[in-house]
Parts: C-alpha cells; structure tokens; sequence
C-alpha cells in the first residue's frame, strides 16, 4: 500500500547516504469530539482575539512572546525563530551506533518505520544492507533528525524486514527515579518464602504477550454511547464503587491468590 | 519532593499494595505564547459560531461526535461520563508477560510508581518478584476517567515503573507497508565493509552525552533578542544526492581509519565518544561548539 510520508530525505552514516522515506508507525484511534454552539448545533471556530485591542487578529499577526526569568518578555516573530531552525533538515545523521539493549525504553518517545525512497536498486540494496547488519548485529543507530522545524534524537533499529525509528527523550527530561522513595535497607526486604509465593502468584497469572487480546474499552463504551444516543437511547452514568484497601496480611494475600487461581488454570 | 498525580493500588489477585503515580518524563521544551506582533499584548483564544460571527459563551459549548457529513451526535457531561473506566483507584494487574516479548513500539507514556502509606513491605515484594521472574505486569488503570492499559516492570534502583501501551490497533504493523527488494541482495564485501563501518562507529550508549541542541539555540536566540540583537533568517541549504555504495563505504572506513591514526599521534585516549560521532569533521566541530555553548549557559 502506497502511503505519503511524513517526511523524505537520506539517512546517512559516514559518507554513506540511504534514501529513506518516514512513516508514522502509530495512528490516533481515539474518538475525538467536535464543539458545537448547543443553540444552532454549529461547529464552533476558534480565533485569536488580542485582549490589548480586544480585536480579532490574523494568523499573520500571530508573534511569539517567551518570559524570561526578569519578568520581561521576549517576543520573536515567525522569521526570527526560523533562525534557530537547524540547518540541516534533508538528513537522519547517525552519530553513533549502540548496543540495542542499552536503549532503555523509557527514552523511547513516538514510533516511526523507515521505508526506502523511491525503487532505485542501489537505495534498496544500501537499505536492505544496513537493516541486515543492524539485524546482526544487535545495534542500534543513534541519530539526529528534522521534522517540522524540530531537531529530534532518533534510535533506528531493524524491526521484522523494516527499520523501525523511535524518537527519543531527552536525558534531561527523565525524573529521578528516586522522586519515587523506593525502600531499599534490610527492613523491607522480603523473606524467602514470600518471594517464592509471590514468585508462584506471578507464575500462575504468566501468559504470553498478545498485543491483540488488550482492547481499548474507554473507546468501545464512547463509542457505544454515541450509537445509544444516535439511536435516541437513554445513557445511564456508571455505579459508584468501595475504595480498595491495602492487604494486612501479605502472605495471606499471595496463599488466597494463588488457591484461587490455580483451578482456572493459565488464561 | 516530587507531587504523586494518583494514588491507589496495585491489586495482583488478593494482594493490594497501596502505590503512589508519578511522571516519570517532563517536557522541557522551550514553550512561547501567543502574542500580537504590533502591540505584544497576549492573544486569547475565543469561541465563534462561524454562521453568525457570535462569540459563544464556554456555558453554550456542546459536545458532538461527527456520524456522517456535517451531523452530530450530542453528548452531554453526564453522558460522556458514563465510559469512564471503573472509579475504583486500581492497578488491576490482569497478567504476567515474559518481559522480551513486549516490543518497545507498545509503551506509550512512562511513570514512577512509589509505596503509599507504609506499604514498603508489600512494594518491595512486588518489585523483587518481577524482577526475579523477567516478567512484565500487564494491567489497567483509569487516569482521569480514561481507562488505559499498562505494564509494570523492575526499573533500576527497587522502583517499579508503570507505563501506558498502545493498543493493537493503534501499532501499524510492520506487514502493512511495501518493502521493495533490490534485484540481488547486497554482495560479501559490501556486508563486511558495512558491519566493519556499524563496529567502528558503535560505542556505549551515554544518553547524557546527548543535549538538546534545538531547545539551547532557541534558548540562545532568546537571549540574543532580549540583548537588542537583529536576528537573520537562515540561509536554504543544498540538496544531497546518493552515493555509490561500495565506494561509500570504503571511503567512509579510510575516513575513520585516518582520523583514528591522526588522534593516535596527538593525544591517548579519551577519544571513544568523538570517533563514534564520525560523520562530517566540519559539522563536528560546529555541534561540540554548540554543545559546550549550551552547557556554559546552565552552569
């Protein structure tokens, strides 16, 4: 199936350039509701009003204002930005290529695939090389990238035939995980037999991953609402429920899990 | 200390262990708002209705879901209300997946999860067990009203890590785009010269070694307009074109080579995070120029 991508341009390593193609490997399946003014039922616009002139301003009148830390503010217009626009905007530069399983996921941001651009026999076979020796390998390549105006960090893995690419966070923008208070000393460490039950409670709960089994219900119970009243049904709210409350007895706990699940045997 | 953004349990069959929500990522992108180029004054963002050129107040908003061309169901609050998830405050872990098997393409949105009210023990229990068995803990959680799946998993350090997947039909499979094959797969010498080249440039991956190059120039122009400065548009750049691949390749390795023995003869060691940049020696130069710009302004 023949799709636009988002992006064209080469991805290069060294002197080597693939031309590559960008596709969103994603898609938005949420339902996403329209305003309407509830008199006319019209789609409503939102504009830009200036609260100086109280005035409607045009897209062209649009300026962009940063506070700095003084309180004064810095307005630059559409150009000016456009000055700290990266340069290079055509390429996926690798800058380093690193063992895939030091890629911690948590960097991993939004998921793309990597097509090569256009049939030319040498683009396919600089393609299939690179995906095949990554393969191989078990490396990842490190690279930078421009979409829309923006430089991303980018880590290009091979993925079935394909290479995958994931733009990636930024290490500043990763909490501490200690924000959490973990415990860690002596007191709180588990006893042999608990981990063993807890250990079993997971066994006995252990399934493969099939992505397929997992359906979205928030989706299915809107879009089941919005047939319901389509269909000029009444909409009853959802019942309220007791709060949770926290095991006393952890090895209680994990005994009850497990002779309860154990008939059901795996699911 | 960091501000908790839920608070509930995680409920594996009987067991509940009370737990703490928090983001485990924040934005630092530089954000601007909106403002009237002529006067500066802030833009606000008002309601019209497009027949009339009425503004419409917040309280006459309705919510409609687009079935066909141009109409809508209407949806009030109470009824939008209705899918939401279940109100109980849970982690409601459904299963436990062998953690190699959940492709990185599922996670979505990272968190940290913490122990509440003294439920170390149980907490502490919890992430000993999934680390020791390698599995994933898959569940549901509703975070403002919205029911989403997640996965729990061992991070480093005894915290357990949440994250919100994608659902199946949200992932493109990889089936579903064309992949051309070339006439004949790449040669031998190619393939070695390739993985050579992959070796060469492969190094420890330092994610603190990577800094946000855009957000500090946007930072700098910032700075520079608030100094007076006149700011000029950049110039277009040229277009590049494909290279033979062999001939790349060689060149490529012969640039690395020469670079390592130069390096050799000036100075030992230290030299592993800048021969893995590789690439282009100007643009090196001009990006670890960037680079130490950026981390001046910081300190």
């Amino acid at each position: 199936m023949a799709r636009r991508p988002l992006w064209s341009g080469s991805l290069s390593f060294g002197l080597v350039n693939v031309p590559v193609e960008l596709h969103g490997a994603v898609r938005d399946r949420q339902l996403h509701f329209t305003q309407l003014h509830a008199e006319t039922g019209t789609p409503i616009e939102v504009r830009r009003w200036c609260t100086k002139e109280d005035a409607e301003v045009d897209w062209e009148e649009v300026a962009h204002g940063y506070r700095l830390d003084d309180g004064r503010e810095v307005v630059l217009s559409d150009e000016e930005l456009e000055a700290a626009a990266p340069r290079r905007t055509r390429t996926i530069d690798v800058e380093q290529f690193a063992p895939l399983d030091q890629l911690d996921p948590m960097l991993l941001d939004r998921p793309y695939v990597l097509l090569p651009a256009g049939e030319a026999d040498g683009t396919l076979r600089a393609y299939a090389l690179l995906h095949d020796v990554m393969a191989d390998s078990g490396q990842a390549a490190i690279a930078r990238f421009v979409l829309r105006s923006k430089e991303y960090l980018a880590a290009i893995r091979a993925d079935g035939p394909l290479l995958a690419l994931s733009t990636m966070r930024f290490h500043d923008e990763l909490r501490d995980p200690a924000q959490a208070g973990a415990p860690s000393g002596r007191a709180s460490k588990p006893s042999a037999s608990e981990l063993r039950a807890a250990i079993a409670l997971i066994e006995s709960m252990a399934a493969d991953f099939d992505p397929s089994r997992w359906r979205d219900r928030h989706r299915a119970r809107l879009k089941r609402i919005v047939e319901r009243k389509a269909a000029g049904k009444t909409i009853r709210p959802p019942r309220p429920e007791p709060e949770e409350e926290a095991t006393p007895d952890l090895m209680e706990a994990l005994e009850a899990s497990i002779a309860r699940l154990e008939p059901a045997g795996r699911r | 200390m960091a501000r908790s953004i839920w608070n509930g349990c995680v409920a594996v069959g009987e067991l509940r262990v009370p737990v703490k929500l928090y983001g485990a990522v924040h934005d630092e992108s530089v954000h601007f708002r909106e403002v009237h180029a002529t006067d500066g004054a802030p833009l606000e963002h008002r309601r019209v209705d497009p027949g009339s050129g009425e503004l419409v107040p917040y309280e006459q908003i309705a919510r409609g879901f687009e079935v066909g061309d141009g109409s809508y169901v209407v949806l009030d609050d109470e009824e939008v209300r209705s899918a939401d998830g279940p109100a109980a405050k849970l982690v409601d872990v459904e299963t436990f997946v062998p953690a190699d098997q959940v492709d990185p393409v599922y996670y979505e949105k990272p968190y940290h999860l913490g122990p509440r009210d003294g439920s170390d023990d149980g907490y502490r229990l919890l992430h000993d067990a999934l680390a020791r068995s390698g599995r994933v803990g898959i569940g549901r959680i509703v975070l403002r009203t919205r029911e989403r799946l997640v996965a729990l998993r061992p991070l480093g350090d005894g915290v357990i890590g949440l994250s919100t997947m994608r659902f199946a039909d949200e992932v493109v499979a990889p089936g579903a785009f064309d992949l051309p094959r070339p006439s004949r797969a790449p040669g031998r010498r190619e393939r070695e010269m390739a993985a050579t080249l992959v070796e060469r440039l492969s190094a420890p991956f330092d994610p603190a070694a990577y800094a946000d190059e855009h957000r500090a120039a946007l930072l700098e122009l910032i700075e520079r307009k608030a100094a007076g400065e006149a700011i000029e548009p950049p110039a277009a750049e040229p277009a590049e074109a494909p290279d033979d691949l062999a001939a790349a390749l060689d060149a490529t390795l012969e640039q690395l080579a020469r670079r390592r023995r130069r390096r050799r003869g000036e100075h030992a060691g230290g030299g592993a995070r800048r021969r893995a940049r590789g690439g282009h020696p100007s643009r090196r130069r001009s990006r670890s120029r960037s680079r130490s710009r950026s981390r001046s302004r910081r300190g």
